[in-house]
């Protein structure tokens, strides 16, 4: 409580570019601005320039539905995001700042049963690995859920579903802030509004980028750039399997505490939570088109409040406040690509889709760690660019497609 | 072989009586009146550009497909004089008729100025033609208690 | 007490109406609001603020604020001030501890506390973690408005209808009909919508367009889509042309206590005297930067409020400016240090295009300094703004105000944004920790954020962010706009909710029969009819039939047909004799297994394609769109629904098939993989002699008006021989005896034929065909995983979805698992490690937190020859 009406800045203001450091990271949202704290924290190193073409938090960090789970379908992924939630439980305290992460736990619900037994594999996997899901039928859904409709005369009755107590929502921008108050205290400079506009190379390695405010050397350049990844990949001719395509969410007016766990259907398209401020959260899959165009839709709208009301239908006079579009960058197995690439000193975080914003802390911590050591660290070795020349996909369509 | 199995007007055979039954038949036992089966009507799919015989209706539902109606009892005729690129999908759409402007407008995102035209009806594929006031929507039978359903509901709301 | 009635009041004096509120009856005339009502029966705090509870009356009385939010008839956040009253009708206030009145929660004002300085979550209550659940708990409590009953069910009709328009014009004021006439004199077909028109002067009705009110329009999308509120009806409407004259907010001054109840827009004043007759208050001071204060001023002295004092902006600056209350009704108002008590205060910061709809359709909007409003530019092509909408400044000039006025030394809050209780401290406090662009700033004092969607705080809030930073306003741009332009009901959005769901033609006479239905994919089909094991044992000892309709069916023609389908699948067809069958399976570019199912070639040109269930449309789609590239000279058509199917199985299906038609249906007349044109009972039938479930068995595919009858005929004449319908779980069974496949869940996403192995029916040798170079690369790497038959080594039936271990982790999974009276085993089928992929390997699979061993099996685990099937 000690400096809640102490006015303490929270960054340096911008200054000047300087011609020259160590690691320049493109983007500033949750991926650049934690890559950029832990390369202070844990490397000492500190000749950083994060460069955001906006401001910071402006792309998908600010715009996404803040969903933080590990119940992943395959080893490689479910042990990646197990650790970032871990490390996401620490870092209100390592940031002296509260990102309200609220871990109310998240249930997937089944339709089918086939769905089912996409559940029960991913609670299985989990379970071996040590995390904690379960597979749960209707009493103990009704149970933790009592305002779902669990009448059989709907169009989808629920079957039962995967529970994961330790999955959480949490307050996007405050990561957003944390990220880059720890980063500023820690020697990196952040410039907003400052657009990479080219990337230098020679010999086949990274020497330098271009920006809207001068150029700049550098040894190592992080993309962190998510729905713009393919857009500055191709500055440095790296040509990434990514599509780009809008994903949409809406807010209602806040509410009174309504619902205290995060309900996904993967079958209806549409997930729901209740956020801090009172406002309940729904999110929708990714629309089926690529494109850079970020416009809402209206039909979006209905078919996510046709199926809201099918799990809710108390909510049936709540009104929509605001929706919103951010892009998604989705590689061909729902998986991130992450770490070097062809082109020396080039790093990438990239691949996120819908799911990116769990997985900041842990890209952080091992990009920074691969751009200290040279090493590719063990956890990120599966998502490798490499892996779609070498045909070792590491599927997680079954998890991750609607459920971020 | 031929493509018989997809005929729905039967010779009569060897002491069996095979019954037909509309998709619709139930959906509709308490329709109002207005709202009327003619899921009996022939329908062919015809590939490319296609002249339209006597006695037929021809709608273009695609840039190289076009829905051809005729009645029931001529649909092998029509099969004959369009030629080789046929196929008889009197089975496969079920339709139904109804009437006035509101009601086909809680149904369908269309043009009603601009029929006949292919468009979702109650969010399923499907091709209205409209004579004045009524209005005739074809689409797939396995949609038919839906479908049929929601037009019963539609018009509940406007009585 | 009303004024004496006027020509002009929307009340009904000879037509009260009963309403409650917090319980107690509230009488009210006809064409009152329940704002209106409330506010007659003397009641002038409406809600408390949402951080610090203060007490906030009517603002605006038009729709725009949050101070009139109450629940009306359990619909949480109902704007009262234009709900129209309607008997019986429940009103309560939200978001208060106690009464309005009286609410407890307002000690936040008083005492401060750490709960009130902007953003104060972000550094507090980190340490210990163990007390955040609680914290939490308690901000989530303190959080939000109104209430949901969590018992309560959907109880209102919501209707959609689409419109189509040549010329929507949005808004029915002067500027707007003005439009609208003249496009309906030019001709077009016009139709104009607006929000309030039943609440203030009712329009006549004119000629040559339609007029629909109160009706909202909530957006302009892509594709001329104008979504519009009428209430139970949600108009979507589709127009070539639209005219936004959607008019101009009234803003509000930003100065100490310039939320206290009795501080008023303009258009409640107009609205209090002139609809319902009311006295806004004894006593007024107006303060204005345009005419609309006057106008306001001039409506207050008709109402008998005297007006004690008129500061207009335009001629006097005022350096300072406050307002005083007490128990937050405003009592006095200081300007330049010269007091004038009150109790109503008029407010007017001049008023603000009400772009939203326009920057939503995709406008710029620009900030013109000189007149300190917001003003779109650049419209696109099909949309167009008129009147005070367009920023043309119908009223007369404004003045630009202050972007805040200081008060006297101790002076109270000064609001930026009531819905959010934002002040102006807050804002600098912002911009000084380095929330120093407009958009770090909204984001992180959440203002505009509220249920006003910034229509009293965006202007305020950026001028005087403007102020703090020094920045050019025309600098700062706008947000984008979020839609929609107002709340909208889920209920409005989702209309009548239904979902189209499939139903094969024997959807009837399953129920009838008792079948559990389950979901498959978009179709519903029986489970089983109640006995599962009596359901399996009539196909292996007599015959059992099952609707499978629901396989998808395509017919693929032309000359160009065994070309098409030879580069599409890795099967070979090009051998096949007309009247044969062949098991194919459709695989993606990258070699994964797509779908399976039968092909069969009726004629040297005609083939007839199976699909699975839920992969027709998939299928469909992706055989369009490769004849399109290839561009064969092929033709495909979807006849899924042309033809019911049912399979006839068990080793008595030949005899009962033998009665109902003249096929030859003899092992030599009729063999395995056959197919067959004829009339079964009378039915015109194509079929196909194909074995899933592994007895003997025939599918016959017919026109579907015929199912129930053909269905009724097979179980009548098969009576005799015990013949039972089966559903999908019995033929899960019978099909795991014998180790078919079910793709899409013995195979994923990433399956590939070889892996599956299925490598006996990829045709290397064959030109190309889709995913041909993958294969081709799975089969140089060798295999990463096999699937595999088990058989468990106590019975136990493992989950399916359960995990292969080995050394503790997961190494493969059961993709199905039954328990077979046949073989009188625990059998399933799994992915394993292609080290533990071999006949009589050990595996361990995990059930129920325990390793139980399973044995692999690579062949059938019943009738593994086919004898009975060929039979
Ligand atoms: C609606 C929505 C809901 C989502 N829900 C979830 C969820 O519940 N859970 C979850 O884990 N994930 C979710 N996601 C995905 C997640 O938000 C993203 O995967 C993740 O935020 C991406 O990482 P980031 O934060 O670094 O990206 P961003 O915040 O997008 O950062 C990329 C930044 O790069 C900047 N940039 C781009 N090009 C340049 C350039 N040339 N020069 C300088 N800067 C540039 C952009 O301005 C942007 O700020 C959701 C996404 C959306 C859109
Ligand atoms: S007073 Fe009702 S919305 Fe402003």
């Amino acid at each position: 409580m000690r400096d809640i009406f102490r006015t303490r800045r929270m960054w340096r203001p911008r200054g000047e570019l300087k011609d020259r450091y160590d690691v320049v990271i493109v983007g500033g949202g949750s991926h650049g601005l934690a890559t950029a704290y832990y390369l202070a924290k844990n490397h000492g190193i500190t000749n950083v320039a994060v460069l955001e073409q906006s401001y910071i938090g402006s792309g998908a960090a600010g715009r996404n539905t803040t969903i933080v789970r590990s119940n992943y379908r395959t080893p490689e992924g479910a042990r990646f995001y197990q650790r970032s939630v871990e490390l996401y439980e620490r870092l209100s305290r390592e940031l002296d700042f509260n990102l309200l992460f609220s871990q109310q736990g998240h249930l997937t619900l089944a339709h089918s049963d086939r769905a089912l037994i996409t559940m029960t594999e991913r609670a299985e996997v989990n379970q071996l690995l040590g995390i904690d899901s379960r597979v749960v039928g209707p009493p103990e859904v009704a149970r933790l859920c009592p305002e779902l409709d669990l009448s059989h005369d709907v169009t989808w009755p629920i079957l039962g579903a995967l529970y994961h107590p330790r999955g959480g929502i949490i307050r996007h921008d405050a990561v957003v802030w944390g990220l880059a108050r720890g980063a500023d205290r820690g020697g990196v400079e952040i410039h907003p509004y400052t657009e990479v506009t080219g990337i230098e190379r020679s010999n086949g390695r990274v020497t330098g980028v271009r920006t809207t405010r001068g150029d700049i050397e550098c040894d190592t350049i992080v993309s962190a750039t998510a729905g713009w990844s393919t857009l500055v990949a191709d500055l440095a001719d790296v040509r990434l399997p990514i599509t780009t395509h809008i994903l949409q969410a809406f807010v209602t007016e806040p509410l009174k505490p309504f619902l205290d766990v995060i309900v996904v259907s993967s079958q209806m398209h549409v997930y729901v939570s209740q956020t801090d401020r009172g406002e309940i959260l729904i999110g929708a899959e990714i629309e089926p088109y690529t494109t850079y165009r970020g416009t809402s839709t209206f039909p979006f709208l209905e078919y996510s409040a046709r199926h809201v009301l099918e799990l809710f239908p108390q909510l049936e006079n709540v009104s929509v406040l605001r929706q919103w579009t951010g892009l998604c960058d989705l590689s061909p197995d729902y998986s991130p690509i992450l770490g070097v690439t062809e082109v020396d000193g080039f790093v990438v975080s990239a691949g996120w889709g819908t799911y990116g914003f769990k997985a900041a802390p842990i890209v952080g911590t091992t990009l920074a760690e691969l751009i200290s050591t040279g090493r590719t660290p063990e956890l990120i070795a599966p998502f490798t660019l490499e892996r779609f020349y070498t045909d070792t996909l590491v599927s997680e369509l079954a998890a991750a497609a609607v459920s971020h | 072989m031929s493509r018989d199995f997809l005929a729905v007007e039967l010779a009569p055979a060897d002491g069996f009586e095979p019954r037909w039954r509309s998709p619709l038949e139930r959906a509709l036992r308490d329709a109002p009146p207005g709202i009327r089966d003619l899921s009996r009507t022939g329908k062919l799919h015809v590939h490319g550009d296609v002249g339209a015989p006597p006695g037929v209706e021809v709608v273009r539902v695609a840039p190289d497909r076009a829905l051809v109606l005729c009645a029931a009892a001529d649909v092998e005729r029509v099969r004959g004089e369009l030629g080789e690129r046929v196929v008889d999908m009197s089975a496969a759409l079920a339709g139904l008729e109804v009437r006035g402007e509101r009601l086909m407008r809680r149904l369908a995102d269309l043009d009603l100025d601009a029929l006949p035209a292919a468009g979702a009806v109650a969010h399923v594929p499907a091709t209205v033609l409209r004579d004045g006031d009524a209005f005739r929507i074809f689409f797939p039978q396995e949609y038919a208690d839906h479908v049929g359903a929601v037009v019963l509901d539609a018009a509940a709301g406007l009585a | 007490m009303r004024l004496p009635p006027s020509p002009e009041e929307r009340i009904d004096r000879s037509r009260t109406v009963t309403f409650f509120f917090e319980g107690e009856p509230i009488e009210a005339y006809a064409g009152d609001t329940i704002g209106s009502a409330l506010f007659a029966a003397g009641r002038r705090v409406f809600s408390r603020s949402f951080k610090y509870h203060r007490p906030r009356g009517l603002l605006c009385c038009s729709g725009h604020c949050p101070n009139c939010l109450m629940q009306v008839d359990g619909a949480p956040s109902v704007r009262v001030c234009t709900a129209p009253v309607r008997e019986g009708t429940r009103v309560r206030s939200q978001n208060v501890l106690g009464s309005l009145d009286r609410d407890l929660l307002a000690v936040v004002d008083k005492v401060g506390g750490p709960f009130t300085p902007v953003g104060f979550y972000y550094r507090t209550m980190i340490r210990p973690r163990r007390a955040w659940p609680y914290y939490e708990r308690f901000l989530r409590r303190v959080a939000g408005l109104g209430t949901i009953d969590k018992h309560a069910r959907r109880s209102s009709r919501f209707d959609t209808e689409h419109r189509r328009a040549e010329v929507l014009v949005i808004g029915g004021g002067p500027s707007g009909l003005d439009a609208a006439r003249a496009a309906a004199r030019d001709g077009r077909r016009v139709v104009l919508v607006d929000e309030g028109l039943a609440l203030d002067a009712q329009l006549p009705r004119e000629d040559g367009f339609e007029t629909i009110a109160p009706a909202r329009a909530i957006g302009i999308y892509e594709g001329g889509l104008v979504p519009v509120d009428a209430g139970d009806v949600l108009l979507r409407f589709r127009a070539e042309r639209v005219v936004v004259a959607s008019g101009a907010i009234e803003q509000p001054l930003l100065f100490p206590g310039n939320d206290l109840v009795g501080v008023l827009l303009p258009s409640a004043v107009r609205r209090l005297t002139r609809l319902w007759s009311l006295r806004p208050g004894e006593r007024a001071v107006v303060i204005t930067a345009d005419d609309r204060g006057l106008a306001a001023a001039e409506d207050l002295r008709r109402a008998g409020t005297s007006v004690a004092r008129v500061v207009d902006l335009r001629t006097t600056q005022p350096a300072q400016m406050a307002a005083r209350g007490s128990h937050g009704r405003v009592r006095s108002v200081s300007v330049d240090g010269d007091s004038v008590d009150c109790d109503v205060l008029v407010m007017s910061g001049g008023s603000q295009p009400a772009y939203s709809l326009l920057a939503q359709a995709g406008a710029r909007v620009e900030y013109d300094g000189t007149r300190g409003i917001f003003v779109p530019r650049d419209l696109p092509p099909h949309v167009e703004a008129v009147g005070s909408a367009a920023g043309e400044g119908a009223r007369g000039a404004a003045a630009v105000p202050a972007a805040s006025y200081r008060g006297t030394e101790s002076g109270g809050r000064c609001f930026v944004c009531i819905c959010e209780d934002v002040t102006d401290k807050d804002v600098k406090r912002a911009i000084a920790e380095g929330f120093d662009s407009i958009e770090l700033a909204k984001r992180y004092t959440t203002v505009t954020m509220g249920p006003c969607q910034g229509r009293l705080c965006h202007l305020p809030s950026i001028r005087l962010y403007a102020r703090e930073t020094r920045a050019e306003e025309a600098t700062i741009g706008t947000t984008t706009a979020r839609p929609p332009w107002a709340p909208v009901r889920l209920g409005l959005l989702a209309g009548r909710g239904h979902e189209p769901a499939k139903r094969t033609s024997l959807h009837h006479r399953h129920k009838e029969l008792g079948a559990q239905m389950m979901w498959t994919g978009e179709w519903r089909r029986p489970h089983s009819y109640g006995d599962v094991a009596a359901e399996v044992r009539a196909v292996h000892e007599g015959v059992g039939v099952i609707d499978v309709s629901t396989l998808g069916k395509l017919l693929v023609s032309g000359p160009d047909a065994v070309s098409f389908l030879e580069r599409l699948y890795p099967n070979r067809f090009g051998d096949l004799k007309p009247g044969r069958i062949r098991y194919a399976v459709l695989g993606t570019d990258a070699g994964r297994i797509m779908d399976d199912g039968t092909i069969g070639r009726l004629s040297e040109r005609d083939f007839y394609v199976t699909t699975t269930s839920t992969g027709a449309e998939t299928v469909l789609a992706w055989f369009e769109w490769w004849n399109a590239v290839w561009g064969y000279d092929v033709s495909v058509d979807n006849v899924t629904g042309a033809l019911a199917a049912l399979n006839v199985a068990g080793p008595r299906s030949r005899a009962l098939l033998a009665r109902l038609t003249e096929l030859d249906v003899s092992p030599d007349g009729f063999g395995y993989l056959d197919a067959r044109e004829a009339r079964v009972a009378g039915v015109p039938c194509l079929l196909l002699r194909i074995g899933f479930v592994g007895e003997l068995g025939y599918e016959l595919h017919f026109p579907s008006p015929y199912a129930e009858y053909l269905w009724d005929t097979l179980l009548e004449r098969g009576a005799d021989a015990g013949i039972r319908p089966f559903g999908l779980e019995p033929q899960r069974i019978l099909r795991l005896e014998k180790a078919h496949v079910i793709v899409g869940q013995d195979t994923d996403s990433e399956s590939n034929a070889l892996d599956a192995n299925m490598s006996w029916l990829v045709k290397f040798d064959k030109d190309d065909f889709v995913g041909k170079w993958a294969l081709e690369h799975v089969r140089e790497r060798g295999p990463r995983e096999r699937l595999v038959g088990f058989e468990m080594a106590n019975g136990t039936v493992p989950p399916e979805g359960g995990q292969i271990v080995v050394d503790g982790l997961p190494a493969g999974r059961v993709t199905s698992a039954r328990w077979s009276d046949a073989v009188g085993k625990a059998i399933g089928l799994a992915w394993v490690p292609p080290a533990l992929a071999d006949e009589d390997s050990r595996i361990e699979i995990r059930v129920d937190g325990r390793l139980e061993p399973a044995l692999v099996r690579l062949r059938p685990f019943f009738d593994p020859d086919d004898e009975r099937l060929r039979a």
